[in-house]
């Protein structure tokens, strides 16, 4: 280390203590010195000892502030923090069956269709397979646990059972690496339709679920059937379906 | 090495003074902010461009009065509570403890301002009781105990070690 430097540190040292004496006007030397070991009010890396902030402990405070919103809305979607869900504006397990809900049947405007007895589900390849409800239940059912997870930033696991999408498209004599498309009873919206690509369709935990959580699934969840699959975002788990077509 | 007065200025900004802006930049240096600052430009064309081409899901009236305004409630109203808060401070709380306060005080503001939808009951939907679904009054209050206790534990610590060290 070169003299200069030496010196020039040496002479702020000494006159940020003079200020500092000046400014206390005969405040002891123990509260200097206290300040000086203080996480938060320390005078040694470069800011004049006032007492207030340094630049060190301002990082320590907005650090600790992005802490805290972490830690009380991290719990919507990360399982683990669920407890210190405080501040989000969703909870995982609060909604209809124990599951939020993004878009009600209300407004999507299904409320209605959704609750005709005279639902059908129409599957359409090479052949057409239609099914109404009591054939739809009658089909065998599978179980899987998989999460929605909302492009919106909550996440939430839960129990589907229903009759697997593969088994409704063999049914129908679509190919096995055929793209699909799930079409909602939605009359409008950008997402009233998802296409669903071959690994996602012939996937086993691939469901078109009608039950949730051990009950039939309720309106606001997709009733009578809904899409649901691995890996495929929230928005794209297609609700209230009633056709199923061959691209 | 200073006099009375201006002399602690002086000493700081010798002290502390970075090199001017530019001086002594290597080449690499110099490429890395080209390569930088064309990134920042890129990155800021495409999200003008998506602005104005997709005014349906952008709304650029919104957007406008969203970055317009604020800016104008930061300089309007925060800086100027902010500073007016600082004042305060440094009148009412002492030397080792200022910093503390102010600490909580800028967890406690963040934290707050972070949640003022829930908490003020914006947004949510009749229909959907799953959105916004927790008491956020209530909630906001438990976080902002906890963030003050610890503002209050840490106060506590610099206080015992005031003592230990022993007057004058």
């Amino acid at each position: 280390m070169s003299a200069a430097p030496e010196r020039t540190a040496g002479g702020r040292e000494g006159n940020l203590r003079r200020e500092g004496d000046r400014r206390r006007e005969g405040a002891g030397g123990a509260e200097q010195d206290l300040e000086d070991q203080g996480n938060l009010g320390n005078g040694r890396d470069g800011a004049p000892p006032t007492g207030g902030l340094t630049r060190r402990g301002l990082a320590v405070a907005t650090g600790t502030a992005a802490a805290v919103i972490v830690a009380t809305t991290a719990g919507q979607a990360v399982p683990a923090l669920a407890p210190l869900d405080l501040l989000a504006p969703r909870r995982p397990d609060l909604g209809p069956q124990g599951l939020p809900v993004n878009r009600t049947a209300r407004a999507a405007r299904v409320a209605v269709a959704a609750r005709d007895p005279g639902y059908r589900l129409e599957v359409v390849g090479t052949r057409r397979v239609g099914y109404d409800l009591a054939q739809l239940h009658a089909l065998p059912s599978h179980t899987v646990r998989l999460p929605i997870t909302c492009v919106e930033g909550w996440s939430a696991d839960a129990t589907w059972h229903g009759p697997r999408l593969r088994d409704l498209l063999d049914a129908a004599l679509i190919p096995v690496d055929a793209t699909i498309r799930v079409e909602s009873l939605e009359a409008h919206g950008g997402y009233r339709a998802s296409e669903v690509r071959p690994a996602h369709a012939r996937d086993p935990l691939t469901l078109l679920a009608t039950g949730l959580n051990g009950a039939d699934l309720e309106l606001d969840h997709g009733y009578p059937a809904r899409l649901i699959a691995p890996d495929r975002p929230g928005v794209l788990q297609t609700k209230w379906v009633h056709r199923v077509v061959l691209l | 090495m200073s006099g009375d007065g201006d002399g602690d200025t002086g000493a700081r900004a010798d002290a502390d003074a970075p090199a001017p802006a530019g001086a002594g930049l290597s080449v690499g240096g110099f490429a890395l902010r080209v390569v930088l600052v064309a990134a920042g430009l890129a990155a800021l064309g495409y999200g003008v461009d998506g602005l104005l081409t997709m005014p349906r899901a952008t709304r650029p009236s919104n957007a406008a009065a969203w970055l317009i305004g604020g800016i104008v409630v930061h300089d309007v109203l925060l800086v100027p509570a902010t500073m007016l808060a600082g004042f305060t401070l440094s009148r009412l709380v002492r030397a080792p403890y200022r910093a503390v306060v102010q600490g909580a005080l800028i967890v406690s503001g963040a934290v707050a301002l972070m949640s003022l939808p829930l908490w003020r009951g914006y947004g949510g939907s009749v229909d959907n009781p799953s959105v916004n679904p927790l008491p956020y009054g209530r909630n906001l209050a438990i976080v902002l105990g906890a963030v003050w206790a610890g503002a209050a534990l840490l106060m506590i610590g610099r206080a015992v070690r005031a003592r230990r060290t022993g007057p004058g």
